[in-house]
């Protein structure tokens, strides 16, 4: 198919480091929509400065430029490369203000590229988001009504027209201010005070509430004849005032009704008419219950965690579909991989398994966050559970979290009082669900927990439904009953093995024998009224089971799970191009998974998907019907390793990590290395050095690579017999950081610990070649003669790169000098930039990054 | 004031059911021809001409008609071309005239002078989008896509997206 | 709740747990795989003695309202899904789905691994099932014997006119089985409504003098109905403007010389595109066929092909090419189901105006 537009060459904006909010489904979906658009003949060129993205590595992209996200870089890039067209949808809201630069800049016009998908006014109407309200507004789309008043007596002009209750908002606040929620007159003229006393202008903005609203989340796709289709309708299951991202989200819709549903739909659909959206759209919805009445809330043309959800839980190509679409071919036109159905692309998806989203906050290690959830988000990523029923899906999606005991925990008492727990179902705070337990366990009526919390009944039914099934399962030890219905709803051998006091392996023996098996089913956007090939499985307890074992070499790798704060997103980087090379090595990788933003969800990455939690029941189900002649795990997964290998299991258990401990010490140098071992290579050297050379206030450290200082590299020659003996007696092959210390002017081996993730992506972009392939041929007993063979030659390269993380302190709004600590646990995200010398390197580093947390 | 009476929905629909009803009229679309008039009836034709191809697979010469030069109610321009170009011949053809808005008739009196020079079809008929009244001269449409009564002092219009950014007609006041 | 079977004429047995009501019955099982909507789908009379397998897993989440019924009585004969959902119930939301079937004398059950039963019926087409309290050689023997009715639409077409009042234009509505979604987008269109039955004559129609008829849906076969609907309708076409639905769809066809094919995979669901031939234009629209006008029957000097479904290419509309006369397979009204093809029952009003002339 020749795209319609005679595209040659197209540039995607890369969304940069990942941050709350912001896992990997960019970089998902620029993979995928990259790889598409190329094979549509279209060359791709890709500008991103995430160390961590797999897009940029690996040719999914025919050009790739890491380099600053400021309009001065692409400028630069766009006036070497002279693409026809710029894709503006994939670098999330950053790239979109970086385009509104580029088109009032007139660097588009000038070097006559094209924006694809949007009229440029869109652009201006996602920075401006008053500028969307009124477009909605002229096309006949209720919207929240919003007035800037700057007297008492205008407010209550406005208060009369929409009515109690109002949030007010103080414009332009010198001081952080909060939105108040205002239910009388009373609460009103206090809020204004306050309002107009911190507010620059001496205004304020009185806002119709909705909040305690149901909010709905649909997405769909439109192409440039106007054919548009829904992809999926999703509901919150925390009322509106809780962002979407911190709560917990079901998909398909639970409890509204078909008349609510099509007119979502309908709206959704003529909203992306209306603003001409070629592409894919989210569209976020506030649904009084009580009236039918809804409100837009939220238009997003640019994708996002929703559309990776409405992907994941479909089984819909939307990355491949989009992509098409970019380059302007209809749906109608489009050709799908002969693993979907000719018309896959044009059937609205439906679904005959729930998905439910859970989030995941950072509290764990970021103890001083307050975890009181509200309009501003928190979590740091997402889980799904995929099952047959609510209760399953929300019991594997809570599994998911790998929150230790969030599961059985529904008998347990809690210990606060019956204010604090009525004080907590008002004021929600992140893990709710085990105060909304709590409160059923102690008798409190579903019609009156609704009430306070404004959470439908209908999933205090289910809550209830999960409490009987819990109890029947402590009541009934080895009932064969008690455990087939468990799991039936979502519960595991490890829920039964806690409360019959026994172990695991006796309660999986015991299912087996009474014939209570796991059976897999096919994710897949029609329901069962078609065949489709998605390769993506998720277990429960039916009749029929649909996953056969692959031929060829399988393997299993065991995905990285839930996005944690301390830039674990480089572990979901590591295990993507795990899957990546082991594909390439012939092997057929199939991955377990339950993270939906996680790049490794790639459809092209594994040749077979898993969307389940990680623990061992879970695992040793999937197992039982792959045989796989390999299993990898990662660091987080250590101990499931050994498990698996005491099983007789053949494991590679990678135990490459995220640096724990941050190196305060300035010019601390280390020599990267790789050992097979018998041998051992050295990739260079590599130097941390303290943030605050960048800027002031830098908190965390910078690390360097390569280090050509030809004094050290020539001292550090002199000690490689004993880096390679020291390397060699650690046993293992793998990738070694060995650390050097200054004793008496002479350097010292100090330390010998395998090479941290975030420098193995350091010198995957330095040298423009992944160090993740060669770690896998290693592990799989090949000699460094025969990995090495065709790896660049480090000596040449004359570019430094620095890689420096990102942190959430801003954001979460943590100001305590205690936590403010930037060690790499911290870390929500990574920026890598380079340059002729360390010191341009640090100035690219640093622009477009003066506000990132560092 | 400006009020939409009808919406781009509308208008589709209107547009296809005149396609319909020329079908039903000519018992098929054998030899017949579709002419607008400039400058929106142009683009109505064509979307006519568009579904009367996807329904019989058959393409429907559309031609252009510039009547400002044979309107009796404008000042006579002596450098205006006294005739039209299309780019067939009516002879022998069922000729669909496809205007916007129907008024006074003049407009359609003059197509019909600058039509009948170029040749005689064997039938002429009228489709129009928006019949809005007030008829100087005898003269109806076989199609019509709405009729709005207006007021004298109203104003109709019709916007295209070929030509405006969209599809609407709206009155105005 | 008991265990309960849900069997099938193949000899296959699905153990569930039973909801509704503890009856034993029989009928045609179905799957639809709309996400929303069951109490439409469950009371459209389409589905008089059929029982309806849910692929949506939840069913019930919002229990039965009032402004979502499709006929007054529902005639299904059984409702088959993977979960039901336990609900409040109060002033909006009357009863439960499990109350509103113990009161219709309609069985459920649940705990049926429905995408299986889909995938089965998906290459058997539809089956003979019943569901019972035990799985036993005679139940088996039982459902083999029943012999279904093929006279659902005298089962649930009214026997007597009835008026839908309104103050605009004149239209009679033929009830075949009718769905309440054709009545509820003909009172917003103010429509004057008068419903006959379906053994209604030509003349009874035209001396109510309607601007234009509505041929409604209904259940079964079309073969199966009286040859004198053929002959009324070869006689309305050519006086008022005519709109045909579903199995009305069907029988303007036959009226115009078509034959009727059975569908095989049925077509019970809201997400097939549809082609619009005279845009090119794809829409979505509510499905629920069990046959179909075969397309190699069509006379093309009589008839167009209006819409198609892109799945299979099964005709989804048809108009006379001489008359303002049209149909279409699925439920324009949506109900459930997607709302864009509600601009039809405008076409069929605006039909009828310019049938009627300008009204100055």
């Amino acid at each position: 198919m020749v795209n319609n537009q005679g595209l040659q060459k197209i540039l995607i904006i890369g969304a940069g480091h990942n941050d709350i909010g912001r896992e990997g489904q960019h970089d998902a979906a620029v993979i995928q929509i990259g790889a598409a658009i190329h094979k549509l003949g279209i060359a791709v060129v890709l500008v991103d400065n995430n160390a961590y993205s797999v897009a940029a590595e690996n040719n999914f992209a025919d050009r790739v430029y890491v380099e600053p996200l400021t309009v001065a870089g692409l400028s630069r890039v766009i006036e070497a490369e002279q693409p026809d067209g710029l894709i503006p949808s994939l670098g999330g809201l950053h790239a979109v203000s970086l385009i509104q630069g580029l088109i009032r800049t007139n660097v588009l016009k000038n070097n006559h590229v094209r924006l694809l998908q949007w009229d440029s006014e869109i652009i201006d109407m996602i920075v401006n988001p008053a500028l969307m309200s009124n477009r909605l507004k002229a096309i006949g789309e209720p919207v929240i009504a919003s007035q800037v008043v700057a007297s008492d007596v205008e407010a209550l002009a406005v208060v009369r027209s929409i009515g109690f209750p109002v949030i007010v908002k103080s414009v332009a606040p010198r001081i952080e201010a909060s939105r108040q929620l205002c239910k009388d007159q009373e609460d009103l003229a206090r809020a204004l005070a306050m309002g107009f006393k911190v507010s620059a202008t001496k205004q304020c903005i009185v806002e119709q509430s909705i909040v305690g609203c149901k909010e709905l989340e649909f997405v769909g796709v439109r192409d440039k004849k106007d054919m548009a289709l829904l992809i999926s309708g999703m509901e919150n299951f925390d009322p509106v005032g809780i962002h979407s991202a911190d709560s917990i989200v079901f998909a398909p819709t639970q409890t509204i009704t078909d008349q609510e549903y099509q007119q979502f739909r309908a709206a959704t659909l003529k909203i992306m008419r209306r603003l001409r959206i070629n592409g894919s759209c989210h569209v976020q919805f506030a649904l009084d219950p009580n009236t039918q009445h809804y409100y837009v809330i939220k238009v997003t043309p640019y994708f996002d965690r929703a559309m990776a959800l409405a992907a994941r839980a479909t089984g819909y190509p939307l990355a491949r579909v989009v992509a098409n679409l970019m380059a302007d071919i209809s749906l109608a036109e489009l050709k799908l991989p002969s693993d979907y159905r000719k018309q896959t692309a044009l059937i609205e998806p439906v679904l005959d398994h729930i998905v439910c989203r859970i989030p995941v906050w950072p509290f764990n290690v970021l103890k001083k966050v307050s975890h009181q959830l509200d309009t501003v988000t928190e979590s740091t990523g997402s889980v799904i559970g995929i099952g047959r029923s609510t209760e399953e899906a929300l019991l594997k999606g809570l599994r998911s979290t790998d929150e230790s005991r969030y599961h059985v925990i529904a008998n347990r008492p809690q210990n606060y009082s019956e204010g604090e727990l009525i004080q907590r179902l008002i004021h929600p705070q992140a893990g709710r669900m085990l105060v909304l337990l709590e409160a059923l366990n102690r008798g409190y009526q579903i019609d009156e927990l609704a009430e306070l919390t404004k959470i439908d009944a209908f999933y205090f039914y289910k809550l209830q439904h999960i409490i009987e099934i819990e109890k029947a399962l402590w009541a009934r030890p080895f009932d064969v009953h008690a455990l087939g219905r468990a799991k039936y709803f979502g519960f595991t051998d490890e829920d039964a093995a806690d409360a019959w006091h026994t172990d695991v392996k006796k309660v999986h023996q015991f299912a087996l024998e009474n014939e209570i098996h796991a059976t897999f089913k096919e994710v897949e956007p029609t329901a069962g009224e078609f065949t489709e090939q998605t390769n993506t499985y998720y277990s429960t307890y039916e009749f029929d089971n649909e996953s056969q074992p692959q031929a060829g070499r399988p393997v299993v790798v065991i995905g990285t799970g839930a996005n944690r704060i301390g830039t674990n997103h480089g572990n979901d980087y590591l295990v993507s191009q795990l899957l990546f090379y082991l594909r390439k090595a012939d092997y057929q990788p199939i991955l377990i998974n339950a993270n939906p933003n996680s790049v490794a969800m790639t459809p092209r990455l594994a040749t077979k998907r898993y969307v389940e939690p990680k623990q061992y029941s879970d695992i040793l189900n999937i197992l039982a019907i792959e045989k796989p002649e390999l299993i990898f795990t990662t660091y987080h997964d250590y101990r499931l390793g050994q498990q698996l290998s005491a099983d007789g299991y053949s494991v590679v258990q990678i135990n490459n990590n995220l640096p724990r401990e941050q190196i305060k010490t300035n010019d601390s140098p280390a020599v990267e290395v790789i050992s097979d071992g018998m041998d051992v290579a050295v990739f260079g050297v590599s130097e941390i050095i303290a943030g605050n050379n960048l800027r002031t206030n830098v908190r965390g450290s910078l690390q360097v690579f390569p280090i050509r200082d030809k004094a050290e590299n020539q001292a550090i020659k002199a000690l490689s017999a004993e880096i390679k003996r020291r390397v060699l007696a650690f046993g293992v092959p793998g990738l070694y950081t060995v650390r050097l210390t200054i004793v008496d002017d002479q350097l010292q081996l100090a330390t010998i610990e395998p090479m941290s993730i975030a420098t193995m992506a350091l010198i995957s972009k330095a040298v423009g070649s992944s160090v993740t392939r060669l770690l896998l041929h290693v592990k799989l007993g090949e000699p460094l003669s025969k990995v090495m063979y065709d790896y660049p030659d480090i000596s040449a390269l004359n570019t430094v790169y620095v890689q420096a993380n990102t942190f959430p302190y801003n954001q979460l709004q943590i100001y305590d000098a205690d936590e403010v600590t930037g060690e790499p646990s911290h870390a929500t995200g990574t920026v890598i930039a380079h340059g002729e010398t360390l010191k341009a390197a640090l100035t690219a580093l640093g622009s477009g990054n003066e506000d990132t947390d560092f | 004031m400006q009020k939409e009476v009808v919406d781009s929905m509308a208008m589709k629909r209107a547009l296809t059911r005149i396609t319909y009803e020329i079908i039903e009229q000519n018992k098929g679309v054998r030899n017949v021809v579709l002419v607008g008039i400039k400058t929106r009836g142009v683009y109505l034709a064509e979307r006519i001409a568009a579904r009367l191809e996807q329904l019989e697979g058959a393409q429907i010469p559309v031609g252009e008609l510039d009547i400002t030069a044979f309107r009796d109610d404008q000042p006579k321009d002596d450098q205006a071309p006294s005739s039209y170009q299309l780019a067939f011949s009516v002879a022998d053809k069922r000729v669909v005239l496809v205007d916007d808005v129907l008024y006074t008739g003049r407009t359609i009196r003059a197509a019909l002078d600058a039509l009948m020079g170029g040749g005689r079809p064997q039938s002429i008929a009228l489709a129009v989008l928006v019949d809005r009244g007030h008829r100087e001269l005898p003269i109806r449409a076989d199609f019509i896509g709405k009729n709005i009564p207006t007021a004298l002092q109203e104003r109709i219009k019709v916007s295209v997206t070929e030509v405006d950014g969209r599809d609407g007609v709206e009155i105005i006041n | 709740m008991a265990d309960r079977y849900l069997i099938l004429e193949d000899g296959s047995a699905y153990l569930g747990e039973g909801f509704g009501s503890p009856a034993v019955s029989t009928g045609e099982i179905v799957f639809n795989t709309s996400m929303t909507g069951y109490q439409e789908i469950i009371t459209n009379q389409i589905y008089h003695n059929q029982i309806i397998a849910f692929t949506q897993p939840t069913i019930g989440s919002y229990g039965i309202n009032h402004d979502s019924y499709e006929s007054i009585l529902p005639t299904v004969k059984g409702v088959v899904v993977r979960d039901v959902a336990s609900i409040s119930t109060n002033r909006q939301r009357r009863w439960s789905l499990d109350q509103y079937l113990k009161q219709q004398n309609i069985p459920g059950i649940s705990h049926i691994d429905t995408r299986h039963l889909a995938k089965q019926l998906r290459a058997s087409g539809p089956m003979k099932a019943s569901i019972v309290d035990v799985a036993d050689a005679h139940a088996f023997d039982q459902l083999g014997a029943t012999v279904l009715t093929n006279r659902q639409v005298a089962a649930v077409a009214t026997p007597k006119p009835f008026p839908n009042p309104g103050t605009g234009l004149n239209v009679v509505v033929v009830d075949f089985g009718l769905k309440h979604g054709i009545l509820r987008e003909l009172s917003k269109r103010a429509c004057n409504v008068t419903v006959l039955p379906y053994t209604a004559t030509t003349d009874e129609i035209i001396n109510l003098d309607p601007d234009g008829v509505i041929l409604s849906t209904g259940p079964g076969k079309p073969q199966d109905l009286p040859e004198s609907v053929l002959t009324m309708i070869q006689a309305i076409q050519k006086r008022v403007p005519l709109f045909a639905i579903g199995l009305g769809h069907e029988l303007f066809a036959m009226a115009n010389g078509a034959t009727i094919i059975k569908l095989a995979p049925e077509h019970h669901g809201a997400n097939h595109p549809i082609r619009e031939v005279i845009t090119n234009q794809i829409i979505y629209a509510s499905q629920g066929q069990g046959f179909a006008v075969n397309p190699d029957s069509v006379d093309r000097d009589k008839m167009i092909t209006t819409f198609v479904d892109l799945i299979d290419g099964t005709i989804q509309g048809l108009r006379l090419r001489d008359f303002p006369a049209f149909s279409v397979q699925f439920f324009p009204d949506g109900a459930p189901g997607p709302t864009e093809t509600r601009d039809i029952f405008n076409e069929f009003v605006e039909s009828m105006q310019q049938a009627r002339g300008p009204m100055w």
